[in-house]
């Protein structure tokens, strides 16, 4: 594991989503999924507009590549917005509607600063999503001996 | 071979950046369907398709490196080739997302 952040929130995951499954929450268990998911749309933009980037002055069609990269911009500006509601919408299910809301750890899901998350901190926010999914991977895949 | 061996011996044969493309592109596609059928895993939804989608990125990535291996050994002299076991490969994909990350704006 590479970093402290990304052990730190994949603890955080496997204590929730151990609460949520031992609790038989499914409607927890169901937005925790759409969670993941929506972090890993946030990686996914990320590699492609990185991918665009990278191609810059071998690109044939300078116009056609500035285009892409606007159409990149935009659409990780709004997964990025889906990720920020996420995260907030599954808080607020812990804290508020979950079986298992007195148990849940100041911060929620959310393992950085609380305060970025109630001020939306896009990079904090972006962060985060991007250590849980690096933990995810290097815990399951690269710890697996199969 | 480790993955900064790999992108210096890369850039010798890999004049106009295509196969390092095709190679970063594989392996996030596997890294990013791996987390998604992990996510259903551990909060106990459906796989169906997930590992489908994941087995085919994994099998592009496995394909890419195929075709680098085939550059690298044709290099005069020739270069080490990537290692096609499963450990490894996954090990190069993390790597690689790891620098998209890193280098993201």
């Amino acid at each position: 594991m590479s970093s402290a952040a990304s052990k730190e929130a994949f603890a955080r995951y496997n204590e929730i989503a151990t609460l949520l499954n031992q609790k038989g929450d499914r409607d927890g268990m169901k937005l925790l999924h759409t969670l993941i998911n929506k972090c890993a749309d946030y990686f996914r933009v990320v590699a492609d507009q990185g991918k665009l980037k990278k191609r810059g002055d071998s690109a044939s069609s300078r116009m056609q590549l500035g285009r892409d990269l606007a159409e990149v911009d935009e659409l990780r500006t709004i997964v990025h917005n889906a990720l920020i509601s996420d995260v907030v919408i599954f808080n607020r299910y812990l804290f508020t509607k979950s079986i298992v809301k007195d148990q849940i750890p100041i911060g929620g899901i959310y393992t950085f600063d609380p305060e970025t998350l109630r001020v939306r901190d896009r990079r904090a926010i972006g962060d985060w999503a991007l250590c849980l999914v690096e933990a995810l991977f290097e815990y399951h895949i690269l710890d697996d001996d199969d | 071979m480790d993955a900064l061996e790999l992108y210096k011996n890369l850039a010798q044969v890999d004049t106009d950046g295509t196969l390092i493309e095709r190679l970063e592109s594989s392996a996030a596609g596997y890294y990013e369907w791996a987390v998604r059928r992990i996510g259903a895993e551990t909060t106990f939804q459906p796989v169906s398709g997930l590992k489908e989608q994941e087995e085919g990125m994994y099998s592009e990535l496995e394909s890419a490196i195929i075709d680098i291996n085939r550059e690298l050994a044709n290099h005069n002299p020739p270069l080490p080739q990537i290692d096609l076991g499963k450990n490894q490969l996954a090990a190069l994909a993390s790597y690689i997302a790891k620098q998209i990350v890193r280098t993201r704006t």
